[in-house]
């Protein structure tokens, strides 16, 4: 986790500090017993680059009061939504094989307040905007984000700091072929841990049983087993279940023709 | 205890006895109200985060009344009053009302059906006929709606039974269909991409499910498409807006012009016509051309 953008924030008298984490623009400066935090998008039609004042005039503050001398940390959460992420091209898995796969999932930033000791979460922003999605069937699918990265075989060899990688482990228990172009991980489910300098989620197993079957995934207890030292950096949103069974593949039969 | 009200003279009223007994009476009217209010905010507790809202507001409304109606029967018996010919004359008085009031008795009716059938809940926005609002309450006579512009509409629960209801809100996603049409010499290979590219661009629209776009006729004015993208329901007005914008200015960067109604006026005489062409510039005035 990169000290330079997660962390307690120095903010300068008189002024106001900018980070810049995945495409969110976050600034923040405090002023008697509040804290002003803004935040753009560099995708957005704010002109970050503007030298003139005009851009500082646009930003828009928000004020949330507290107590004088109040620290600011910028903390790192995942989703509240799964996501769903697409391989470049549909995977096939024969049956009795698994395959090993990576997803990077941009992090949401959390301004946490400390006054008294204890830790307030003032506001929660995605350092990446991301289009929302259907995943499964039209009447009982449910709402996730969509990311445009695609699912990968390997670590990303460069560690952005605006994302934690998940890996995914994906066993085919069936007498079929599995083949899929989509998967959807729950992120509200997940851990966040901190291990050889960047973040990692639980790791997530799905066994697909058959066609007809649900898939059975599990959320591993504990950072990734290639980092057993990992610490916990953020707890999940909602409390995942030991097994939980959901649908997690979207199937292409060859026979249907998809 | 006494029945004061048996006989009912002064010095029967002003006895002693006969004021400590109505005392204790409202004492215990008073009580037994404490109580049913203690009763349905239980209720009402126990039943809100297991039930929805209106079965909540029903069952509480019930034992409310049912309770209300309880209390004052026993404080009248407790006061000697003879319940007989009330109730006599309740039940005349009902059947009388009754008749009277058969559209209400088919709104109650229809209530409960609606509460059964959980057609919508509180909250949900639903369209009645031309009717579209929020639903603010479930009553066993009617339906109370806000409508966006803010006003206060009653539809009676029978209307409700007997029309085409629809929940617009009932599930997460919605699809929104846009009607278009495109000039004949149009290329519709590049309005498709236009298209496809300001729902993939847009942040409203889900990318799953995919957006449709279907050439549906051969129109008066050009080809008819529909271009059908989902959304989440709650961003109807700002997907709507969003995706609007986008169709002018991406077809207008294309030079790709949306038709309109056109009108040719012919004018001449019978040996020679003319016709007068709308141009869309805005300084150009009316391009009038001889027809051989």
């Amino acid at each position: 986790m990169d000290p330079e953008l997660w962390g307690q924030l120095t903010i300068p008298d008189d002024g106001h500090i900018v980070r810049c984490i995945g495409d969110a623009v976050i600034r923040a400066r405090t002023l008697d017993d509040e804290w002003e935090i803004a935040r753009s998008y560099l995708d957005s039609h704010s002109d970050e680059d503007a030298s003139d004042g005009s851009a500082e005039a646009q930003i828009a503050w928000t004020r949330f009061v507290t107590v004088r001398n109040d620290t600011l940390t910028l903390k790192p959460g995942l989703p509240d939504r799964p996501v769903v992420v697409r391989p470049e091209s549909p995977i096939v898995i024969l049956p009795g094989r698994w395959g090993r796969f990576f997803v990077s999932i941009p992090l949401w930033i959390r301004f946490v307040s400390g006054a008294a000791g204890k830790d307030t979460v003032m506001e929660e922003v995605p350092s990446t905007v991301l289009p929302s999605t259907w995943f499964g069937d039209i009447g009982t699918g449910e709402l996730c984000y969509a990311l445009d990265v695609p699912l990968r075989r390997d670590v990303d060899p460069v560690a952005d700091p605006g994302v934690a990688t998940c890996e995914v482990r994906v066993t085919n228990g069936s007498k079929e072929r599995l083949r899929f172009e989509r998967i959807c991980v729950h992120a509200e489910h997940m851990r966040l841990y901190l291990a050889d300098g960047r973040l990692w989620t639980n790791e997530v197993r799905v066994v697909f049983r058959g066609t007809d079957q649900v898939s059975q995934l599990t959320f591993r207890n504990g950072p990734p087993e290639r980092h057993p030292s990992g610490v916990v950096v953020c707890e999940p949103r909602v409390a995942p279940e030991s097994s939980l069974i959901k649908r997690s593949f979207t199937l292409f039969r060859e026979i249907t023709g998809f | 205890m006494v029945g004061v009200f048996r006989e009912l003279d002064l010095d029967t009223l002003l006895d002693p006895g006969a004021i400590i007994a109505i005392v204790q009476v409202l004492f215990w009217a008073v009580v037994g109200f404490l109580v049913l209010r203690v009763l349905v905010f239980v209720i009402r507790r126990l039943l809100h985060r297991r039930t929805t809202a209106q079965v909540t507001m029903l069952v509480t409304k019930a034992v409310n009344y049912t309770g209300l109606a309880a209390i004052a029967a026993i404080s009248l018996l407790e006061l000697g009053v003879n319940l007989t010919p009330i109730l006599g004359a309740a039940g005349i008085v009902g059947l009388a009302v009754g008749i009277a009031s058969q559209a209400s008795l088919s709104n109650v009716i229809s209530g409960l059906f609606l509460v059964s059938e959980k057609p919508f809940a509180i909250g949900d926005v639903i369209r009645i006929g031309e009717t579209v609002g929020v639903v603010v309450s479930i009553d066993l006579l009617s339906v109370k709606l806000r409508s966006f512009d803010n006003l206060f509409i009653r539809v009676p629960n029978e209307k409700i039974a007997g029309e085409q209801l629809t929940t617009i809100t009932r599930f997460p996603i919605r699809r929104f269909d846009f009607s278009l049409t495109v000039p004949y010499d149009a290329d519709l290979a590049t309005v498709f991409s236009i298209l496809k590219a300001i729902a993939a661009e847009s942040t409203l629209c889900l990318r799953e499910p995919a957006p449709i776009i279907i050439p549906l006729e051969f129109g008066d004015q050009g080809v008819k498409l529909l271009f059908g993208v989902w959304f989440e329901k709650a961003d109807f007005v700002a997907m709507r807006t969003q995706v609007t914008t986008a169709i002018l200015k991406r077809f207008g960067d294309a030079g790709i012009r949306l038709s309109m109604p056109r009108v040719a006026v012919y004018s001449g005489g019978t040996d020679q016509l003319f016709v007068v062409r709308p141009d869309h510039s805005a300084t150009a005035s009316p391009r009038i051309d001889p027809i051989e």
